[in-house]
């Protein structure tokens, strides 16, 4: 199959973007040990979960205990409500910074919206490749299929005889012959197998692409009014930010019940 | 002469290969924390480092028993503190409890394990003892960290 140039470097390209985020270096994320007191530290469901009690209680754990340089990590965060009224949460209420030797920076959460579209973009270019790629082998499966190529050697006896006046030897002859033959029904199915393959590839990445919508629809925290003595869980994405480079602190800051629940991790190169 | 190059060739090949993990783990220390890496080899031994968040540096070594689905070993930190543990492991993950001469006692896990919450401390405690006496007959690192709460134990036996 030909790829011409421009195919070639698309791929180059679609390929590059997805190893984008595995070239950033990853580091580790530990609680800071609680000196000014009220936050305390503990293994649950494999993770290192910090909880921090006030009027209310607020836990959060970070995905792995890692951020990635440039990506910042994901959180999980846990809100409870100990009060009598009813406590609306908003997700503009988190605010994460990260701090390097240059200073701080602050890194924004996605809105439920914005990280769902971020999915769909994914998963949607990933279907565009596969069917430009799954065009141009079905072209090349119907030329392949529907063009055969023969040949073959013949041999024949041929008697004395005159021609033209000149007298020409009998004798057996050798010769050979070759060619292309070209079958457009075999060609059309070869060409609707692979359309075929393609349509499932598509079908299957879109079903991905649901399936993970599905999922972070249902886990991402959002504006909500939270009841007395009910608990609000969800996951926190945070956007990329090309600024941070060699990450020393990183500060969670959650706005809840009118107080600020703050949680502070130190960043250290991970060794895995 | 190519058999016995060829055995010793995957030999080295089979005792080089490890497996390094991530260890998180509490103590109770007023919430301290420590993250580190666990490698362990076919060989059944591996070794260990991890730092708190309250800046204790330790390295250690460990030891499986002959299942490997338990083990033991033994720690030593920058402050002085030495420190025995035992560990359950499913091979790629796992968890254990430990205990300092300090008196710091702490849980923790390694690789994904996200069954494991951690559990009260008295039931730790008990879990400790149970797997320190079923592999007592494993207590190999004392030369090492002789300061840990077993080691100085056996010493005065």
């Amino acid at each position: 199959m030909k790829i011409n140039k421009s195919v070639f470097l698309l791929i180059i390209c679609f390929t590059l973007q997805g190893c984008k985020q595995g070239m950033f270096t990853k580091y580790s994320a530990v609680p800071f040990a609680p000196r000014d007191g009220g936050v305390k530290s503990i293994l649950s469901k494999g993770q290192i979960v910090s909880i921090q009690d006030k009027t209310n209680t607020v836990s959060v754990y970070l995905k792995y205990g890692l951020i990635t340089e440039g990506v910042a990590g994901d959180f999980y965060i846990a809100l409870v409500n100990h009060t009598s009224e009813s406590i609306t949460f908003n997700p503009y209420d988190i605010s994460i910074s990260v701090s390097n030797d240059i200073g701080m920076t602050q890194v924004f959460p996605y809105t439920r919206r914005e990280f769902l579209q971020k999915i769909k973009t994914k998963y949607d270019n990933q279907a565009a490749l596969a069917i430009l790629l799954g065009a141009l082998s079905a072209a090349s499966a119907q030329y392949t299929a529907s063009t055969t190529y023969y040949s073959g050697t013949v041999s024949a006896y041929v008697p004395s005889n005159t021609y033209g006046g000149f007298y020409y030897p009998g004798g057996t002859v050798h010769g050979s012959y070759s060619g292309y033959s070209y079958n457009p029904a075999a060609g059309w199915a070869a060409a609707e197998i692979q359309n075929l393959k393609t349509n499932n590839a598509v079908a299957n990445i879109r079903q991905q692409r649901d399936n993970e919508m599905s999922l972070y629809d249902n886990a991402l925290l959002s504006q909500r009014p939270i009841e007395p003595n009910a608990t609000y869980a969800g996951l926190v994405v945070s956007k990329e930010n090309l600024n941070i480079k060699n990450p020393k602190e990183l500060t969670i800051n959650i706005k809840f019940g009118g107080e600020d629940y703050t949680f502070k991790y130190k960043i250290s190169k991970n060794n895995l | 002469m190519f058999k016995i190059s060829a055995i010793l060739a995957m030999l080295f090949a089979l005792s080089g290969c490890s497996m390094t993990l991530p260890v998180q783990g509490v103590s109770t220390n007023d919430s301290e924390l420590f993250t580190g890496t666990a490698t362990g080899y076919l060989s059944g031994k591996g070794d260990l480092n991890f730092t708190s968040n309250m800046g204790r540096t330790c390295t250690g070594t460990f030891k499986y028993n002959d299942n490997f689905d338990k083990g033991v070993g033994g720690i030593s930190c920058n402050d002085g503190s030495q420190g025995d543990f035992v560990f359950y492991s499913s091979g790629v993950s796992g968890h254990g409890f430990g205990n300092m001469n300090d008196g710091t006692r702490g849980q923790f896990l390694f690789g994904d394990l996200p069954s494991f919450s951690q559990i009260d401390w008295n039931e730790a405690n008990s879990v400790y003892k149970s797997i320190s006496y079923e592999l007592s007959n494993m207590l190999y690192y004392c030369d090492d960290f002789p300061k840990t709460p077993k080691c100085s134990a056996k010493a005065k036996d």
